[in-house]
């Protein structure tokens, strides 16, 4: 099934281009895996990228560029170790792409329900993370901070939008108030980067509530 | 070594680029001079070739970086490193999927993101899912997408210098329309009717490709 919610088309664009922040970057990249149309429309960007590439004036390069250039092709490739990096158990919910990301601890905030951080090791202060709710679950009504982006990667969910199901993209931010009711079939896990200056323990805090008292 | 492919190197140095080979409206995927030359690089690890390709791209490559915000210095390194790493992966280079430029402005957009990691030996993962998207289904589609590379830069070739300049802007720089406006000391309502204009050709393009 292909996904029904998907980003806009500045986003995709900007994450085409390069201009987009990074985190938010793994989310929207997280539902182009899945989904063929914002693919194509990802690539319609990139091959506008490659056109304006072509078209920029060219800026003068240091004088010793070339001859670095040609050291380093002279010189054997470095070689990078995949998989050098213990990919944790939860690495596993990560979609195509993706699949190689450090993923931290979960902190378990009630039955059924954890969250991890995504370890994107970029200099940018976003936050990413792993959000998984169990089955039937209903989350408190909460609110959002700055800039927010989640990526259904398994299950679904539901709020007074719409259902979310896999690789269905929403974009939140203050302006957005939800309580989301996970379906009953499964447990939900999303991938979420916000660019609020947030630290795990205030995602935690936010859905922390109902669960306090089980 | 001084190949077979030196002349194509010749040529590509002297003469445009890329462009000249555009037939919009063939079937048959047009191949580029830069196209000729990484796929030298490629076969016969052609120097010649890699020394055209450096001289066309590497300044290119710089000035779009510059644009991402990256300081002259870094861009002027990440533009080297872009070339070795096209050099490097020459061989995974399908130009029955994209056109070199598509290819190259991945790669350094890709080393570009990977830049901006804390440190580089604790990145958690080497995706270049970019320098190979996905894989295609079948050959249609791959014509497809080279199809689309061909059409869109040939729609961007088709832009005036003016509507080239907002679609720079708004694309590579991000930029919301009133800085635009506010950096060319243009009118608003003429920056958004020249994004728009431009967006309208760019899209013809799209759609014709689909």
């Amino acid at each position: 099934m292909t996904p029904h919610h998907h980003p806009s088309e500045d986003l995709i664009a900007s994450c085409a281009a390069g201009t987009l922040r990074p985190g938010a970057a793994l989310v929207v990249r997280a539902h182009l895996a899945r989904c063929p149309t914002c693919q194509a429309d990802a690539g319609f960007f990139e091959s506008l990228g490659g056109a304006l590439l072509e078209a920029e004036p060219p800026a003068q390069m240091s004088d010793a560029a070339f001859d670095r250039a040609l050291a380093a092709i002279a010189a054997p490739g470095r070689r990078r170790a995949p998989g050098a990096r213990s990919a944790s158990a939860d690495s596993a919910f990560l979609p195509k792409g993706l699949e190689g990301l450090a993923v931290g601890k979960r902190r378990w905030i009630g039955p059924g329900v954890w969250v991890t951080p995504v370890k994107t090791e970029h200099r940018s202060r976003e936050l990413v993370y792993l959000l998984r709710i169990g089955a039937g679950m209903v989350l408190p009504r909460h609110t959002h901070s700055g800039r927010e982006f989640t990526c259904v990667l398994e299950g679904s969910f539901a709020d007074d939008d719409g259902v979310y199901g896999p690789g269905d993209f929403v974009a939140t931010d203050e302006r957005v108030e939800h309580s989301p009711v996970v379906a009953r079939d499964g447990a939900c896990v999303c991938l979420a980067s916000t660019d609020a200056p947030l630290v795990m323990r205030d995602v935690i805090g936010r859905f922390f509530q109902p669960f306090a008292g089980i | 070594m001084k190949g077979m492919h030196g002349a194509i190197a010749q040529n590509f140095d002297a003469g445009r680029p890329s462009g000249r080979s555009v037939n919009a409206s063939s079937n048959a995927p047009q191949r580029s001079a830069a196209d000729a030359l990484v796929v030298a690089i490629a076969r016969h690890q052609d120097r010649d070739a890699f020394a055209a390709l450096f001289q066309h791209f590497a300044p290119r490559v710089k000035s779009y970086l510059i644009r991402l915000g990256v300081s002259p210095a870094q861009a002027d390194e990440l533009a080297q490193e872009a070339l070795v790493v096209v050099w490097r992966k020459a061989a995974l280079f399908d130009p029955s999927q994209a056109s070199a430029a598509t290819w190259i402005f991945r790669i350094a957009r890709n080393l570009r993101i990977d830049a901006l990691r804390r440190d580089r030996r604790a990145a958690a993962y080497e995706p270049d899912p970019s320098d190979a998207p996905e894989p295609p289904p079948t050959p249609d589609v791959h014509r497809a997408q080279r199809q689309r590379d061909e059409r869109v830069r040939a729609a961007v070739a088709s832009l005036g210098a003016d509507q080239l300049r907002v679609v720079q802007l708004s694309f590579f720089q991000d930029c919301p329309h009133a800085e635009i406006a506010e950096t060319l000391g243009l009118p608003l309502g003429t920056v958004k009717s020249r994004i728009r204009n431009a967006l309208q050709k760019l899209r013809a393009a799209l759609e014709e490709s689909q």
